[in-house]
């Protein structure tokens, strides 16, 4: 895999889903302002990368190693069974809000678990000839997914654009709702943190991939999703965006091309299909490498099937309604992704620091901790 | 049972002198060559005397596949003729005999090709390549005299690969003037032709072609290991060839590409590739090739680069169109038909009343008889061929819009998508994307855009898991490759194409040292 893949790689696990989580997520608490939130992101994810950066430079090893190397054998083998349950529930929601779709804008009459089917054989399919080949694919659909997003938010920009909707700026700001906004944010952007496991496939040297992978989801994720809000809450109200299950479709509907060419929200979908393909897969496989790390197995194939099963169930039990699946986005996914990719890679952040702070001998200069550990371990050392 | 005992006796006898060495005897040689091609009534021997003391010579060769005339008149004629030179006093002595086939090698034969042999397995192998073998009576070595000839097809326009600028010519069946054709344009010492036999019965001479400076060596001698360890009967044709030495044996898509103009292949080898011919094949067998290089027609290369990037556009479109037309059209009508504008969607629905078919089992019909037509065309005598296709297109097609059989909009998009497939200038890619329409649209007609775009992905990964003596086959899509794209999309400017497209372990990428930008001296008006 080369590192130019990897960047399409990393941006298609983040892009497509926050193309359509973010609306809910962000516009219930900041409104019409909820296209500046990315803007300040920038800052806050460039920081967020700088942590599993660090992380990643004090062993150079991928990511469950490095999870019993900080936490120790024990709970690093458990937090890691927790890693690997994570990413099938992932898999799992992205599969949802895949079906979620298809249901509501697509595919109206047919059961959907045909689609749900459909996608599972094929990231199988793709599982089984080798992450190389998504890496390859990924490329050709990456640009796709760019090139329909732009062609829609220009669309939706010259043609509905009410700048009424956009009034009054920087209104009903709170820090409560800046910091449920950015809360949700760092979630769905600490998804990168699953470039770690993808750095074992990189050719050459991986850290500078990884920089140039995570600045390159920056560069990318700040406009598209930026412009996307604002494209929503420009052309849908604020208001409507939070009660619609898939609010940018909803959007792509009032694509037009001079009257004549409408109701194109459908191949919206059908390329978005590509790109949820892809981040599902991913999801898939994280889980798949994972669990072969973990416990030390010779191949991660046999563990596709069963863990599609997984996959299949979390989709179809994670909530049976429209309602269900929005509760899930705007509460309990950013939980759940902070906890994983936020509080536990800053648990071992912070570690690591003390840790190598107390070896540069900054214990000795501190008054503090030469106070505490006057008879401890450091003064041993 | 004595006729079983002499016969497996004879078998024995035969088994025995497979790759033996040639007996000082003749009548023994005349013996076991008549046994070997025992049932061979082409097999032709002739018999005589010459010099002094008279010497017994044996002439075999095939009856068909050489030059008669070359045998009487620079063989026989010539010994006949310098029967002087072969006189000694010394009746049986050895040197006498010994000297003979040097002096009839040296001073007598008018021939090009002549070259000793000393064993059975060689004489029949020449014999069986249309030379002529020359025996003689206590010597142990033999005389092969190239004097191939037979009824061959004559150089002609290429039929499959037609252009409107750039050379004519195409390859034929007979080898040698396959290798003619390539060396008259690539007039290099690095030009490598590598002979190698393929088929234990049919022993088919095979070329392995590529510029020994510029293809990869690791690739040539990965393809030469394939070819060389090929096992089978016979091989016929350069599609075998395919089968046994590609990666992907159980799949639809080729990965060489066959061509009958030489000037293709020569622009192939010069980018580093290899080729493989066979005698009796006038297709040739260019490798690795990838899916994106199938939308090159030759003539690209030929006329200004502006005109020739368009088509390349246009063909790449046509690609598209060829493969999803008639699946997006179903998967409209069937399940997405709010997308389709409201005066348009009015007309087609005009049309389709009174259609019994539901649109995919219409499509689905239509695509058939139009393959079937295609089918019926291509098998027929020139003559009844383009006669059945518009009997077919005209008579029948206006027929069953007539009887309300289908609609005229789905006999538009058919034909549409039809001539689109003829567009694409590759006949192995055409193929594919034959059969590709048909899984899009049984996709399409089972689950509309989804369908296709499943259908799609399923296809794309498929297609990004294939590579060819390491070059993968969407590559420089899939892999990206920034600098390569460019040459697919568009024909670049001779003064501008100065690099080679990279394969793994190519030693030498640049086609030029440095840009050549048309002169200013040439311009019109500066020079005076």
């Amino acid at each position: 895999m080369s590192p130019f893949q990897l960047k399409c790689l990393i941006t298609l696990l983040i892009i497509p889903v926050a193309f359509l989580e973010e609306g809910p997520l962000l516009t219930a608490p900041l409104k019409n302002n909820a296209w500046l939130a990315p803007v300040v992101m920038i800052l806050l994810g460039w920081f967020l990368f700088q942590m599993y950066l660090f992380i990643f430079r004090q062993n150079n090893c991928s990511f469950p190693e490095a999870l019993t190397e900080h936490l120790g054998n024990i709970v690093g083998k458990i937090i890691t069974v927790f890693y690997i349950f994570y990413f099938l529930l992932l898999g799992g929601y992205v599969l949802r809000i895949y079906s979620e779709f298809m249901k509501t804008s697509l595919l109206l009459t047919t059961p959907s678990g045909v689609p749900l089917f459909l996608m599972l054989f094929t990231g199988f399919y793709a599982l089984k000839k080798g992450i190389n080949n998504i890496a390859r694919i990924s490329v050709i659909i990456l640009a796709l997914i760019i090139l329909f997003n732009i062609f829609l938010i220009s669309n939706c920009l010259i043609n509905g654009f009410k700048w009424d909707n956009l009034q009054p700026l920087l209104s009903d700001i709170s820090v409560k709702t800046s910091f449920i906004a950015f809360f949700g944010l760092t979630g769905v952007l600490g998804k990168a943190m699953a470039v770690f496991i993808l750095a074992d496939f990189i050719e050459g040297d991986k850290e500078k991939s990884i920089r140039a992978s995570l600045n390159t989801l920056l560069f990318i994720f700040v406009p598209v999703i930026s412009s996307t809000l604002l494209a929503l809450s420009a052309t849908l109200h604020p208001a409507v965006i939070s009660s619609l299950s898939s609010a940018v479709f909803t959007m792509a509907r009032t694509v037009h091309i001079s009257y004549f060419i409408q109701n194109i929200d459908v191949l919206f979908i059908s390329v978005w299909i590509c790109g949820i393909y892809v981040t599902l897969t991913l999801f898939w496989f994280s889980a798949s490498i994972c669990t072969q790390k973990a416990f030390k197995l010779p191949d991660n194939r046999f563990f596709l099937a069963a863990s599609g099963v997984f996959i299949a169930l979390v989709s179809v039990f994670l909530s049976g309604t429209s309602l269900g699946l929005s509760v899930w986005t705007t509460k309990l996914m950013p939980f759940l992704n902070n906890c994983f990719f936020i509080f536990i890679p800053l648990f071992i952040f912070i570690k690591v620091l003390i840790k190598k702070c107390l070896s540069n001998g900054f214990a000795k200069r501190c008054p503090f901790i030469r106070k505490r550990n006057k008879n401890s371990f450091i003064a041993k050392d | 049972m004595s006729i079983s005992n002499n016969k497996s006796s004879q078998k024995s006898i035969a088994d025995n002198n497979k790759s033996a060495s040639i007996s000082p005897e003749l009548n023994k040689n005349q013996e076991i060559l008549a046994q070997r091609l025992a049932g061979c009534s082409d097999f032709m021997q002739r018999e005589f005397f010459f010099g002094s003391p008279p010497a017994k010579a044996l002439v075999v060769f095939f009856e068909g596949l050489v030059d008669k005339r070359q045998i009487e008149n620079n063989l026989i004629k010539s010994i006949f003729m310098n029967c002087n030179i072969f006189s000694s006093k010394e009746q049986n002595s050895e040197t006498y005999h010994a000297g003979l086939l040097n002096n009839l090698k040296n001073r007598v034969l008018a021939l090009a090709e002549v070259k000793n042999i000393d064993n059975y397995e060689d004489i029949i192998f020449h014999i069986f390549s249309g030379d002529t073998v020359l025996l003689l009576d206590k010597c142990t070595d033999g005389l092969v005299i190239g004097t191939r000839s037979w009824a061959a097809r004559a150089v002609s326009m290429s039929e499959n690969e037609t252009t409107v600028f750039g050379p004519k010519e195409s390859f034929t069946e007979t080898l040698t003037f396959n290798t003619a054709m390539l060396r008259r344009r690539l007039k290099s010492s690095s030009f490598k032709i590598e002979k190698l036999t393929i088929g234990r019965i049919s022993k088919t001479s095979t070329c392995l072609c590529y510029i020994e400076n510029i293809a990869p060596p690791a690739m040539v001698s990965d393809i030469r290991d394939r070819l060389s360890q090929i096992d089978i009967d016979a091989i016929l044709d350069t599609g075998y060839l395919e089968e046994l030495i590609t990666e992907e044996p159980y799949s639809i898509f080729s990965q060489a590409m066959h061509t009958e103009r030489p000037d293709r292949v020569c622009g192939n080898l010069l980018e580093g590739k290899a080729c493989i011919m066979i005698d009796g094949s006038p297709m040739v067998l260019v490798l690795p090739v990838t899916f994106p290089q199938f939308a090159n027609a030759p003539d690209d290369y030929y006329i200004n680069y502006i005109p020739a990037t368009l088509f390349r556009f246009l063909r790449i479109a046509a690609f598209g169109a060829s493969l999803l037309m008639t699946a997006v059209f179903v998967s409209l009508l069937t399940y997405h038909h709010e997308m389709i504008p409201t005066p348009l969607l009015l007309t087609i629905i005009s049309a389709r009343q009174g259609v019994p078919f539901p649109a995919f089992v219409e499509a689905l019909l239509l695509e058939i008889t139009f393959e079937l037509l295609r089918e019926a065309g291509l098998r027929l005598p020139n003559a009844i061929g383009p006669a059945v296709s518009i009997v077919g297109a005209l008579i029948i097609g206006d027929a069953a819009v007539q009887a309300g059989l289908v609609s005229t909009p789905m006999v538009v998009v058919i034909a549409f998508s039809g001539i689109t497939s003829f567009v694409i200038p590759n006949y192995n890619a055409g193929i594919i994307t034959r059969v590709m329409r048909f899984v899009f649209l049984i996709a399409a007609g089972l689950l509309g855009l989804l369908g296709i775009m499943i259908a799609l992905i399923l296809l794309i990964t498929r297609m990004a898991s294939i590579s060819f003596f390491g070059v993968p086959y969407l590559s420089p899509v899939a892999p990206f490759n920034r600098q390569q794209i460019f040459d697919i999309l568009t024909r670049r400017p001779w003064f501008n194409n100065t690099l080679r497209p990279w394969q793994e372990g190519m030693k030498n990428q640049k086609r030029y040292e440095q840009r050549q930008p048309p002169s200013a001296g040439n311009k019109r008006g500066t020079n005076q």
